[in-house]
């Protein structure tokens, strides 16, 4: 009797026994590994501690600053998301002819994978591609450009395809919380005479503000952690670094150069980023408790 | 009162168009992928004078489309498969045991759902060779539950909270173990959560790039997306030919999407977001 108490003390423990293994293998002894072997190097089959010497050379190679400084850019795309997502799910709330069957089209290029995304619209962006096919037939051949190739499209346009891949989700997410709204709030603001902007600055808004949060967090957690699909099937980076970000950097030094120790000194400086972004997530998802 | 219907014919033009931007590089893609390669030099985005099928036999019969394809499928269920059941172990007893941890614990796991993928891979790579378990479909799929758990789990766990603990009573009044309350009364009802949170990982999953491009570098266990990516060029400069592929890649995602989207966009909301 005394036996199987003990055994139902130490059950929720069973239950949770194999999620942990597998959670310590694959995600924490692999974080810990990271960040202790960014003070390590290896010498033929040796490997020796040697302090800050790869984050020194990562942070003298001007790849990192340039990586940096595009993932900050990508940031860029964070508010025109937010402002546009919320505009069109205002419209949309409104409760437009359609907007059911708008709301769900929206949402596809959300759940496509990257990798068709990239590739279609490398199609579309190159320089005989199809935009350039359709901007020449409609006589203004000074816009067709190489929208991928040249230095200084190149990063916009990546940004403008995640903005497409993305935009479905803020547009959902806004959507769903507009109509949890109270409609007796709108009515008296009708009442009161109030014009669309109005209610749109004094009711929507206030009252979306928990989840706008969220979704600036999450969206730059994406922009800093997500993106290497987009840039890997797209640009690999270039031109010249243009679309260089943290993540393609450290798989490129890994698998590409084979400085794995420099690589993690380097994951280290993404993992520090994303954490304050975690870290903020956290504080803002229990202040909702 | 019944409610007007408000937006004039502005919003509807700005509607339309932002369609057309969404739908025309799916467009693009289908249509071209029942071109030839002549046609779609000429003709880039009319619809196909000559209808073919022809790139679809050539993607299954001149390429390893069919092996990829499996070996997509075969990934997907299992990793999904495995997630459910600890993910279902796990919620429970986060939802409906008392112990020593319980809210540490779960707070630890909620925030490595965003860890950045990338930064674990040169670790994983070197785990998976003490194991020897490199080019392996277990060691993908292993690490593929590792990162779906936390979100799973967090999705189970908040169901779990919302079923009463009367039920639960009631059933061990009547002499169930906690296993026998897991499988006889708190699964069947979890099933929608279940459902949800599966077809989240399922498209992930069947999706996911980085972590098969690093660890399945033979020709024969290859995944989709990768296989996509290597199409361009590697395998063929006949662009029709790729976009049968995308095509071939994108539908089964597409069928999930129109036959249960409320589940997938609700499990999709719910995996980023506090309820």
């Amino acid at each position: 009797m005394k036996r199987k108490r003990k055994i139902g003390r130490l059950a929720p423990y069973l239950y949770l026994l194999p999620t942990f293994i597998v959670l310590i293998v694959v995600i924490v002894i692999p974080i810990i590994y990271v960040i202790v072997q960014s003070f390590y190097t290896t010498f033929a089959n040796e490997t020796v501690f040697v302090g800050l010497r790869n984050y020194r050379l990562a942070f003298e190679d001007e790849l990192l600053m340039i990586a940096l400084k595009n993932n900050l850019k990508l940031f860029l795309c964070v508010p025109v998301l937010t402002v546009l997502s919320l505009a069109i799910a205002s419209l949309l709330y409104n409760k437009m002819r359609g907007w059911r069957f708008y709301r769900s089209v929206i949402f596809i290029p959300y759940i496509l994978a990257i990798p068709v995304v990239g590739i279609v619209f490398s199609y579309l962006l190159q320089y005989n591609g199809v935009i350039n096919t359709m901007l020449r037939a409609a006589g203004i051949d000074g816009l067709a450009m190489d929208w991928l190739g040249d230095p200084n499209l190149a990063f916009p346009s990546v940004a403008i395809v995640i903005m497409w891949k993305q935009i479905g989700f803020g547009v959902v997410l806004f959507l769903a919380r507009m109509m949890s709204i109270d409609r007796a709030l709108y009515e008296s603001a009708d009442v009161d005479g109030a014009t669309w902007f109005q209610k749109f600055v004094h009711i929507t808004i206030p009252q979306t503000k928990s989840i706008i949060e969220f979704y600036v967090i999450i969206t730059l957690i994406e922009m800093l952690s997500w993106v290497f699909n987009f840039i890997y099937v797209m640009t690999a980076g270039g031109p010249g670094n243009q679309t260089l970000v943290l993540e393609y950097l450290i798989y490129k030094k890994a698998f590409g150069g084979g400085d794995f120790n420099i690589a993690m000194a380097i994951s280290v400086v993404l993992l520090v980023i994303a954490s304050i972004l975690i870290a903020i997530h956290q504080i803002v998802m229990r202040k909702e408790d | 009162m019944k409610r007007k219907r408000k937006g004039g014919i502005i919003p509807q033009i700005l509607m339309i168009l932002l369609v057309v931007v969404i739908l025309f590089p799916l467009y693009f893609m289908s249509v071209n992928s029942f071109k030839t390669h002549e046609e779609y030099v000429n003709n880039m985005i009319g619809l196909p004078h000559a209808f073919t099928v022809q790139n679809y036999v050539e993607a299954f019969e001149g390429k390893p489309f069919g092996q990829w394809f499996l070996n997509s499928m075969l990934l997907t269920i299992a990793a999904v498969l495995v997630t459910g059941i600890l993910a279902l172990l796990a919620g429970y007893a986060f939802a409906k045991m008392k112990f020593r941890g319980q809210k540490a614990l779960f707070r630890v796991i909620v925030p490595l759902m965003s860890v950045p993928p990338v930064v674990m891979i040169i670790p994983q790579f070197q785990i998976i060779k003490i194991f020897g378990l490199v080019n392996t479909r277990v060691s993908v799929i292993i690490i593929y539950v590792g990162i779906m758990l936390p979100m799973t789990i967090y999705l189970m766990r908040n169901f779990m909270k919302t079923v009463p603990d009367s039920l639960l009573d009631a059933a061990k009044i009547d002499g169930c173990g906690r296993l026998k309350a897991l499988t006889a009364i708190m699964m069947p009802l979890s099933i929608p959560a279940l459902i949800t949170s599966s077809l989240v990982n399922i498209v992930w999953v069947w999706n996911e790039l980085l972590i098969s491009l690093v660890f399945l570098q033979r020709e024969e266990l290859r995944t989709l997306m990768v296989g996509i990516t290597l199409f361009k060029g590697r395998f063929t400069l006949d662009i029709p030919v790729i976009m049968a592929g995308l095509v071939i890649a994108t539908v089964p995602i597409v069928v999930i999407y129109i036959f249960a989207q409320k589940y997938l966009v609700e499990g999709m909301l719910a995996g980023s977001v506090k309820e």
